[in-house]
């Protein structure tokens, strides 16, 4: 026993001291008070600032990180606003790489190329790339959504679409308080994996944005017979509904992104989850054998073009330890229960079960374009998703009204 | 009216009514002590005991410089203006200062800035040229930031679709309506009716059952004082709150109403699922909001017609229908019109109860026209495009304008507000 | 339905005594109602339909207000039954009101974990100052509008009008680059300021048209007897207006108290939130917390009910958008 302990503690004493000495390798900063602007939710953003302390204490010792934590649309707007006022703009930006597109066309964020080495990066960088430059460095490599399933109402996570709706129709046989299966059904990230599942996607082979090929309409095929037809979805049902009801154990199996996966296993926030009873799995395949396939891309952090001298100095520092130190990069993949962006840092399927399904699951999925224009599918997909989904649209029409509406997008 | 209505009746030092008052004046400080209290013993997260001196000690010496300094300088305004200008109108302009001051800055002021945004060219390509931080790309043309063309475009674009600088037409000539979000459905002329429809269904029930229940509780009937109280909790409860209840009641499995129709036999219905009920269940939950601000209003109004008209109707024989609409209606129309005019203008402009129930889904087919401004502007389908934000802006406040001078100007019911 | 008329007509005399048999009729109603919950295997909702009708033929008034306020109030309700959950998903069948397991935890986590105490503060220093304040800079202005007639007196009203049209979401773009050129993020002061000047329009026309029904006489008597001007305003009107002026602080209070577009604008930093954008933030895409959120929710609609109850007096006779010849 005492053996054991003292070993522990060795190892422990031993990677505490391999931080420290990577971490001392940099030179020392100055003091400086950084202020990020994250969309993450508030228990990442706490991993987020245990690992700033561990920087400053040692490369810029009294440095300081204000995390504010915004959502998707109001960091957006707040970031296009304070750049339109020149005032109030943050050091750092962490978010997924939706909107950076965006940012780049408005001049709000400056290309890193020349402040890091980029090359580390192999496995999402494209997602954060426009025109050939890098505007933003991955903390992690995801935001790819997969089949979450509560072990203790399925045994097994099903491998195709059939298998599913089986396994769902048995758990709600056997316990009708139970749902099978539900997922945030209005929402096209949750819907562009049938797409691709089916074989299409949004740009063709010259680039051209197609939202009505035959993979579009047989992927509003499938969802709409899913919910009216096979009827193993709730009849309504947003995120925060499959969210709570997987929560709570009223759902047997959901689909959702990797940045749930701390919340469930935390029993205190999910008493019908915890470790022991969530399973992860790539999506179940379709008829054709194709398995959907989800966007991965994972959350970057971008610099705004107004930080320059000591606050540059010390924001570059930070994210390139944070991004590159191996021993920064595995306490902040399991803080936040995320996969590393790097290579030198690999999860460990027998130390971490959760995270290696996660990667199985990450490996099924396909890149996510950082092109502005990609607002232009999402913002005409979701109406006409909405409307199958209600049965007020055949599919046919769906599709056809999503590229007329994507093309009138893409004019202004 | 007003003299009546305060006049006090004599009452006992220790009345219920009067321990019941002071009970109140020192619940506040209660509370106050309370906190402070609970503060210190650092039980909770957040507040300190230390926090809560710096802010009093923050807040109140401005309260007190701002109430001085106001009064300092409006002294010296009224002796500038009676000594210096000589107006004999130093008074009233005296006395409106603070307000005029408070205005300017923070109505006036962002409302010129939104008319000159109107007049910009800002898009997401030539964002940094408003900007004094903004990287400029180095093709990037700044050199005409505000003109009344990029006016004319920003203005088209809210009615017409417009390609390449070009109106698009169809093969009749006729210019094509653009679309102000991404559905077919998405034109102004939509938008539009379905704010008017929105708007007329929203007044006529506010109305309507407001007038109902100020009837039925100008009778003589028990308890009236709990009736009243709890009729107007829908207005005390924060609209937030409000708006997030709703939303899980018209949910198809869970909600209320669905749980209501299914265990009477009924239907479940996909409430905000389905295009015409997600209308009705934001029309029901604007209905209930704003039916309390009617009853209290028409009630104080019914309250105040003396008895001794609808005695001397009922002695020559009128009926309760005539009653009511010879002497209640008439009776009521100063009141009510200047109700109706509010109404109309914030039922108009409701956004946040439609962003926060529906965000104007599903297939934005609940949007009205400031919803559509929303998500246009700040929502999930905003295109960073400010001058064409500000227009649109623009034109609701337009039609909203004309409707209240052409509806003040004929229903007359304005003149007392205005001319006594 | 036949009841329904019959109780209508029961005022006309035609020698029957209607009273003894809308009572009858009420009582066989609910008998009715018994009878098909216990058809129905027990389904308790048509006995309640059925009392309730009973209760609208026997009296009618009390059946309508019953229903109306239950229609109010349910959803408050509803919020409570909530914040007693022992989790913290939204969503449940259950139709009861205090439900299985109730739990106060919800109420003690958001003091505890939250910092819903410093939001409250935040709140409420905010919203008190602003409600002072408001009620000063409107009272003074409408008694302007009332007893002074100025040149631009009735383009001046007119705008106050105009204010209420400005659609929302129109003015944040230009409020926040004023709030950054001002150097007013995360401001109270500034915060305040904005709440004060959005109450402003609507506080004058209440307060004006209140004042247009105090006869101008009393003022005249008074400075018959030396006061001054302002004197008279405050030992007269004010006094007099108390109705109204409860009324007003009633409506800068609300609407400061519940704000979130602007409140999101200037305050940026979490440790001067108000509690709008504190629980707002309870909810937010990850974590979503509805248990701690109506408890929240619960606690701020507290103040607000006091204040509603405290006023209700002055509630129907302060609110004068235009007074009644009556």
């Amino acid at each position: 026993m005492k053996f054991s302990k003292l070993v522990v503690l060795l190892v422990l004493a031993l990677l505490a001291m391999g931080g420290v000495v990577s971490v001392m390798a940099q030179d020392q900063l100055p003091a400086t008070n950084l202020v990020i602007w994250s969309q993450d939710g508030d228990s990442n953003n706490e991993v987020l600032a245990a690992q700033f302390q561990i920087w400053a204490d040692t490369v810029a010792p009294g440095s300081t990180l204000e995390i504010v934590q915004k959502e998707t649309e109001v960091l957006r707007t707040d970031l296009q606003n304070a750049g339109l006022a020149g005032s109030g703009l943050p050091d750092l930006v962490l978010g997924p790489n939706d909107a950076i597109g965006v940012f780049v066309d408005a001049g709000i964020i400056q290309p890193l190329d020349e402040l890091f080495d980029v090359s580390v990066y192999p496995f999402n960088l494209g997602a954060a790339q426009v025109g050939g430059a890098t505007y933003g460095i991955p903390t992690n490599a995801g935001n790819h959504l997969m089949l979450m399933y509560n072990k203790s109402l399925v045994e097994a996570a099903p491998d195709t679409w059939v298998d599913l709706i089986a396994t769902a129709k048995a758990v709600t046989e056997a316990n009708p308080e139970v749902q099978g299966f539900a997922y945030n059904l209005n929402e096209p990230f949750w819907f562009l994996p049938f797409v691709h599942g089916f074989g299409g996607s949004t740009y063709d082979a010259d680039g051209n944005m197609v939202l009505d090929s035959q993979a579009w309409i047989d992927a509003y095929q499938f969802v709409q017979d899913l919910k009216f037809t096979e009827q193993v979805v709730p009849e309504e049902c947003d995120y925060a509904c499959a969210n709570d009801l997987f929560k709570e154990g009223s759902v047997a199996m959901i689909i959702n992104g990797d940045w749930a996966i701390g919340e469930y296993l935390d029993a205190e926030q999910s008493p019908a989850l915890g470790p022991d009873n969530l399973g992860l799995a790539p999506w179940p395949a379709l008829a054709n054998g194709n398995r959907p396939m989800p966007f991965t891309a994972g959350k970057f952090i971008s610099i705004p073009v107004t930080v320059e001298g000591d606050q540059l100095a010390a924001a570059v520092s930070f994210v390139t330890w944070l991004t590159t130190d191996p021993s920064a990069v595995e306490a902040f993949a399991l803080g936040t229960s995320r996969l590393p962006a790097i290579a030198e840092v690999t999860v460990d399927a027998a130390e971490n079960p959760i995270l290696a399904e996660s990667a199985a699951a990450l490996a099924t999925g396909m890149g996510m374009p950082a092109d502005a224009t990609l607002r232009c599918m999402w913002d005409s997909v979701r109406p006409q998703l909405e409307a199958v989904m209600s049965n007020s649209m055949t599919p046919a029409d769906a599709a056809e009204e999503a590229q007329i509406s994507a093309e009138i997008c893409l004019e202004s | 009216m007003a003299a009546s209505s305060t006049a006090l009746s004599p009452r006992s030092p220790f009345s219920l009514q009067r321990i019941l008052r002071w009970g109140l004046y020192l619940t506040p400080v209660a509370i106050f002590l309370a906190i402070f209290l609970a503060v210190s013993s650092g039980e909770f997260s957040g507040l300190t005991s230390q926090g809560i001196i710096d802010t009093l000690l923050f807040v109140v010496p401005l309260i007190i410089v701002l109430l001085v300094g106001a009064l300092v300088l409006q002294f010296l305004l009224f002796q500038f203006l009676d000594k210096v200008v000589k107006t004999p109108h130093a008074m009233p302009y005296t006395l409106l200062a603070p307000a005029v001051v408070a205005l300017v800055l923070f109505m006036v002021y962002p409302l010129i800035f939104n008319v000159l945004l109107a007049f910009s060219d800002l898009r997401r390509e030539t964002f940094p040229c408003y900007s004094s931080v903004l990287t400029r790309a180095p093709d990037l043309d700044c050199s005409v930031l505000y003109s009344p063309q990029y006016a004319v475009e920003n203005f088209t674009k809210v009615f017409f679709r417009v390609r390449d600088g070009e109106i698009v037409r169809d093969e009749n000539g006729n210019p094509e309506f653009g679309r102000l979000l991404r559905t077919r459905d998405s034109t102004f002329p939509i938008l539009l009716a379905r704010t008017i429809i929105w708007t007329l269904v929203n007044v006529f029930f506010h109305v309507t059952i407001g007038m109902a229940l100020a009837m039925i509780m100008n009778q003589k009937i028990r308890f009236k004082g709990i009736y009243r109280s709890l009729i107007v909790i829908p207005w005390a409860i924060p609209g937030i709150i409000v708006y997030l209840t709703w939303k899980q009641e018209f949910h198809a499995q869970y909600g209320f109403v669905n749980n209501l129709i299914e265990a009477f036999g009924g239907q479940a219905i996909s409430w905000l699922d389905d295009p015409f009920y997600a209308f009705v269940a934001i029309i029901f939950v604007n209905v209930w909001l704003g039916i309390p601000f009617y009853m209290v209003m028409l009630l104080g109004g019914l309250q105040s017609i003396s008895a001794e008209y609808y005695e001397a109707a009922q002695m020559d024989g009128a009926s309760a229908l005539q009653r009511f609409r010879n002497i209640t209606i008439p009776l009521l129309r100063p009141i009510l019109i200047p109700a109706i005019t509010l109404d109309v203008i914030w039922t108009f402009n409701k956004a946040d109860l439609i962003v926060a129930m529906t965000n104007g889904g599903p297939s934005e087919s609940t949007n009205i026209l400031v919803t559509g401004l929303y998500n246009a502007a700040f929502g999930t389908a905003a295109t960073l495009e400010f001058g064409f934000a500000s227009a649109f802006s623009i034109i609701i406040f337009i039609i909203l304008f004309l409707f209240a001078i052409i509806w003040i100007t004929t229903s007359g019911g304005l003149k007392e507000i205005y001319d006594r | 339905m036949s009841a329904i008329t019959t109780a209508r007509s029961s005022s006309s005399p035609d020698g029957l005594d209607w009273k003894q048999i809308r009572r009858y009729g009420a009582i066989g109603l609910v008998v009715l109602g018994a009878l098909v919950t216990l058809l129905t295997g027990f389904n308790l909702g048509w006995l309640v339909i059925g009392a309730w009708l009973g209760l609208l033929v026997w009296q009618p008034f009390h059946a309508i207000l019953i229903f109306y306020s239950i229609i109010s109030i349910y959803p408050v309700l509803r919020v409570i039954s909530i914040s007693l959950r022992p989790t913290s998903g939204l969503l449940s069948r259950s139709l009861d009101i205090i439900p299985p397991g109730a739990t106060l935890d919800s109420y003690a986590q958001i003091f505890s974990e939250e910092a819903f105490l410093a939001w409250l503060w935040n709140t409420i220093v905010i919203t008190v100052t602003v409600s002072i304040i408001g009620v000063i800079v409107a009272a003074t202005g409408a008694y302007a509008f009332s007893r002074w007639r100025f040149p631009g007196r009735r383009p001046a009203l007119i705008f106050l009008l105009t204010t209420q049209m400005i659609p929302a979401g129109m003015l944040l773009v230009p409020l926040y680059v004023i709030v950054a050129q001002l150097g007013l993020t995360n401001n109270i002061s500034g915060l305040m300021l904005a709440y004060i000047t959005t109450a402003v329009p609507f506080s004058i026309w209440i307060l004006k048209g209140y004042y247009d029904t105090i006869p101008p006489d009393l003022e005249e008597a008074a400075m018959v007897d030396g006061c001054n001007r302002l004197e008279s305003f405050w030992r007269i009107i004010l006094p007099l207006s108390t109705p109204a002026l409860s009324i007003v602080f009633l409506f800068n209070f609300l609407g400061a108290w519940a704000e979130f577009l602007v409140a999101k604008v200037i305050l940026v930093s979490p440790d001067v939130w108000t509690w709008s954008l504190g629980l707002n933030d309870l909810i937010g895409t990850f974590n979503t917390d509805w248990g701690k959120y109506a408890a929240g929710s619960v606690i701020v609609t507290i103040p607000v009910l006091l204040l509603f109850t405290w006023q209700s007096k002055y509630l129907i006779s302060g609110l004068t958008l235009g007074g009644v010849k009556g």
